[in-house]
């Protein structure tokens, strides 16, 4: 092997390992000897130099200003689920929270009527918002069984009345549907669980209502 | 929508940032920058040899990464794209400076095409081994062209394969390698003339002191 061979393959393969041939020809030449020794050198003192440099904090300042600046940098957009999405939706549309409130006012209605008759005061019953928060769990076991029981219970009630019951009932009960769904999807999502609560309140009012209607015998 | 992954600290990780930020979200910019600004600087200011240009050069890097982020689709990897940016920048502003430059195509340099290394007359050859500080490495990688600099400094400070330097640099594995091994070449005789120098200053300084004795 000659001295330019040598370097040909120092040049093709800079960190190669070295060949029998290469180390044979390294034991008889001191010039290439002190190349390769050279070129060892740099190598090693190179690994000393750091790789990493930390910029003064202006440069990411600098930064955020321009991409500011140019619109690059937008509010954080939380991507809702899509049943999330519906289910703002829904209590965005005029005609569901027109029924809510019209459910609510209707409970404040009958307390109001029947405070004025002579009999047991409903009033602490119906306003269940101001009582003790039941658990979650039992408001659930309640709307499962109360749906059924409160339709039949309004069976002799006027048609009219029934059909409206009805109507806010199945309303309600997708409301759940989609919470709950939402909730086991996202079991770490607050938002979709107080969802869920307040749709369980609603229905239990409904239910009050309902049962309260039906009690009174369509009076 | 894919969870986003956190690390025990509850940062993001860089496929969840990069998907971030292609939404315009401001912390998904600020994380890409923590986990990539310090090589993507430490390539800069070894390039330029000033923290006033290298912070500039390394800020230029990144508005252009967060521009064309939207871009990005994930096929090659994140930090070799960044670093091609980077790179760019710097070749960029370095031609405007009108320094010399050489053509990563360059296939020779006069001196390593004759029979041994290049001898100055008058002295001896001096070996490096254990002279080589790192003051006077640092200011012989600053006196390299920029083409030899850049694959220098990406391969053996930073630690890039020649496969990630031929991405980088836009060229092919084989002139990677052979633009790393002109780079230390000529290294070799910019530290060798250092030594000499530093001989020289010795041998006059001890010469001084001998006359004023005498």
């Amino acid at each position: 092997m000659s001295c330019h061979e040598l370097k040909n393959i120092l040049s093709q393969e800079p960190d190669g390992a070295m060949t029998m041939e290469v180390r044979k020809h390294l034991e008889g030449c001191a010039d290439c000897r002190a190349l390769a020794s050279d070129l060892a050198a740099i190598r090693l003192a190179s690994l000393d130099l750091p790789a990493e440099e930390e910029p003064h904090g202006r440069v990411w300042a600098r930064i955020r200003l321009q991409l500011e600046a140019e619109g690059l940098i937008r509010e954080p957009q939380f991507e809702p689920s899509p049943q999330r999405v519906a289910l703002r939706s829904l209590f965005q549309r005029p005609a569901f929270a027109g029924t809510v409130l019209g459910l609510l006012l209707l409970a404040a209605g009958f307390a109001g009527v029947r405070s004025l008759r002579t009999g047991p005061d409903i009033t602490a019953q119906a306003q269940l918002p101001t009582q003790p928060q039941p658990s979650e769990e039992a408001v659930q076991e309640a709307s499962l069984n109360a749906s059924e029981t409160s339709i039949e219970s309004l069976q002799q009630v006027d048609p009219q009345v029934q059909a409206v019951f009805k109507r806010d009932f199945a309303l309600v009960d997708n409301v759940i549907s989609m919470c709950e769904k939402s909730v086991r999807e996202q079991p770490d999502n607050d938002l979709a669980r107080e969802y869920l609560n307040d749709a369980y309140q609603q229905k239990a009012q409904l239910l009050a209502v309902a049962m309260d209607r039906g009690t009174l015998g369509g009076r | 929508m894919p969870r986003t992954r956190r690390s025990e600290t509850g940062e993001l990780s860089e496929a969840d940032a990069i998907r971030l930020a292609q939404l315009g979200d401001p912390a998904a910019f600020e994380r890409i920058y923590q986990l990539h600004s310090r090589r993507v600087y430490a390539l800069c200011l070894r390039m330029v040899g000033n923290t006033a240009e290298a912070e500039d050069l390394a800020q230029e890097a990144f508005l252009q990464l967060f521009r064309k982020i939207g871009t990005f689709r994930g096929e090659s990897a994140f930090s070799t794209w960044l670093h091609r940016l980077a790179v760019n920048v710097v070749l960029m502003k370095l031609r405007k400076k009108s320094l010399p430059e050489t053509s990563l195509e360059e296939q020779t340099e006069p001196d390593e095409e004759a029979g041994g290394p290049r001898k100055d007359i008058g002295g001896p050859d001096l070996l490096l081994t254990g002279s080589v500080d790192r003051v006077n490495l640092q200011r012989a990688i600053e006196q390299l062209p920029p083409g030899y600099k850049s694959v220098f400094v990406l391969h053996d400070i930073q630690g890039y394969e020649h496969n990630e330097i031929a991405q980088i640099m836009t060229c092919s594995i084989g002139n990677s390698k052979s633009q790393l091994h002109k780079a230390r070449m000529r290294l070799r005789e910019l530290l060798q003339e250092t030594l000499r120098n530093q001989a020289r200053q010795q041998r006059q300084a001890a010469k001084g002191e001998s006359a004023r004795t005498d």
